[in-house]
């Protein structure tokens, strides 16, 4: 049987656009991913979510509706500032251009740091990549939560990185850059104890909630704790609920 | 006497709807990031449209049932239906669709105008016989990477993607180096990235071997003009086969007497061989 090159042609592309029709219609033309990540298969958690399928293409939301963390905690451990940009907005993905050139060349916060601190909150088994680092937020956040034990905890340090001193990551649609969110209530690195009282916390409720007497008001409160030997952590989960209930 | 449809304008503007198709859906993909939608591609990224994302995600989705990230559903459709294809007619997809393939051939163009005749006949035929089968070597190495990491792998080097993506920041370096790189050689040898490194490329390539439709050479009606031989861009020696089963065959159809061969019914595509058996016994055949 002969054909023509210009048949041959026609039933190629026939074939290609309208297989693609057919698939359109009957649904399986799918060129999005479904925002499910597929389900660990062996195991103790077999059947539930994988962390390991969190893709960069997820958003906070995505994340909080298939495993049980809020969008704020995420966006908490991950130091974002969410005054102008809802938690569930942010992207896996947006982690490594926000923290990307900040580090580089000490390892990398992105979307393997997402799908690690998902799988240490839910407890689920997860090796990360070599170079893969956790905000310290992060590592404050499941210490609080009792989610990690001191073991745990311990070993995380190693891969921890402090976000920059007296900011907040936050994402310009325009040029990615660093901004100051010192009047937005959030304790960082470079929060002192007169921003405390600024925010209308008193003494007293300082030294209730930490357990220890508060610095002088000019002592950054990080540096204060560490000389303490205390965990900076720990101390600002408490403090930050302090200044959350003003 | 019966005018003849040359095939040439045709399948430049079956490349030209192609290549736009892709250009479209690529700025589509970066306008729907900043809020503009393009009707009917809406939603559909490069990846999307890929066939060789399902190839390189066959593994992944046979062993744990998913995809490979940025690939889905889409592009394993789209796989299963040039396979389909090439199973019929050969690799027409890399001759008649593949946008990556006709830009190289467009920029062939500029190089055929400067060279003449020494274009796409600087490699020496020794070592051009072996540099052939380097993108068996590259479909191997991708394969395998992207099965080991569970990423897609040849994003980072891939020219394609470059192509319709260098202007989102999102292409690696070696991307646009590799892009760059094909599209100079371009001008001395026609699609060199077909030729040498193309994974897809050499994938397809195969089914030169047992494609239903295939390129068949008459030879008692051959006058020997060799001008078959000159039409392929793929510099396969047509006028030395019956059947053309090289596995560097891309389907353009050049070769055959709807275009180069002046003589009607001697270079055709069919499903039988062009010669009868004479005396009981059958030609041998003499393919590439």
């Amino acid at each position: 049987m002969k054909i023509k090159s210009t048949t041959a042609v026609i039933i190629t592309i026939v074939l290609i656009l309208g297989g693609v029709g057919v698939t359109k219609l009957t649904g399986t033309w799918i060129t999005e991913s479904t925002k499910v990540p597929r389900k660990i298969t062996v195991g103790e958690f077999a059947g539930f979510s994988d962390p390991a399928d969190i893709r960069g293409s997820y958003s906070f939301q995505n994340i909080s509706d298939n495993f049980s963390i809020s969008t704020e905690e995420l966006a908490q451990a991950f130091a974002l500032d969410t005054s102008e940009k809802d938690a569930g907005q942010y992207f896996a993905k947006d982690l490594e251009a926000i923290y990307g050139e900040i580090i580089e060349g000490e390892g990398e916060v992105g979307t393997d740091s997402i799908k690690w601190f998902v799988a240490l909150y839910m407890d689920y088994p997860y090796t990360p990549e070599e170079t893969t680092l956790l905000p310290s937020p992060a590592l404050a956040l499941l210490k609080s939560k009792g989610l990690i034990d001191d073991e745990q905890f311990q070993l995380l340090k190693s891969a921890i990185i402090s976000p920059a001193a007296g900011t907040t990551f936050t994402k310009d649609p325009d040029s990615e850059h660093l901004e100051s969110s010192s009047e937005n209530r959030f304790i960082k690195g470079r929060t002192t104890f007169a921003d405390l009282y600024s925010w209308d916390v008193t003494k007293e409720e300082i030294e209730e909630a930490t357990g220890v007497e508060a610095g002088p008001k000019s002592a950054i409160i990080r540096d204060y704790y560490a000389g303490l030997e205390l965990e900076f952590g720990t101390m600002k989960i408490a403090l930050q609920d302090l200044v959350d209930e003003k | 006497m019966k005018k003849r449809l040359r095939l040439k304008p045709v399948r430049t503007s079956i490349q030209i709807f192609f290549f736009i198709l892709i250009l479209l859906i690529s700025l589509g993909h970066s306008l729907e990031e900043a809020g503009v939608t393009i009707p009917l591609i809406q939603g559909v990224s490069l990846h999307a449209v890929c066939p060789f994302g399902g190839v390189v995600s066959l593994y992944q989705y046979i062993t744990a049932g998913t995809f490979v990230q940025k690939i889905h559903d889409s592009s394993f459709i789209l796989m299963i239906l040039v396979f389909l294809t090439a199973i019929l007619f050969g690799p027409v997809f890399c001759g008649w669709i593949c946008p990556f393939g006709s830009i190289q051939e467009w920029v062939g163009k500029i190089g055929r105008k400067i060279f003449k005749r020494k274009y796409n006949n600087f490699v020496p035929r020794k070592i051009d016989r072996i540099l052939r089968y380097l993108r068996y070597a590259v479909l191997l190495w991708v394969l395998i990477m992207t099965a080991v990491s569970a990423k897609l792998f040849f994003a980072d080097y891939d020219p394609y993607y470059a192509l319709f993506n260098f202007w989102t920041g999102e292409v690696a370096i070696t991307g646009l180096v590799t892009l760059g790189v094909v599209l100079v050689l371009s001008l001395f040898v026609e699609r060199p990235f077909c030729k040498y490194a193309c994974p897809y490329g050499a994938l397809l390539g195969v089914s030169n071997l047992f494609r239903i439709f295939k390129i068949r050479r008459n030879k008692t009606t051959c006058i020997s003009c060799l001008k078959c031989d000159d039409a392929c861009p793929m510099n396969i020696e047509v006028s030395t086969a019956k059947n053309v089963l090289d596995h560097q065959c891309i389907s353009c159809f050049a070769c055959t007497s709807e275009d180069s061969c002046p003589v009607p019914e001697t270079v055709l595509i069919s499903t039988t061989s062009l010669h009868k058996k004479t005396s009981g016994i059958e030609e041998t055949e003499n393919e590439n």
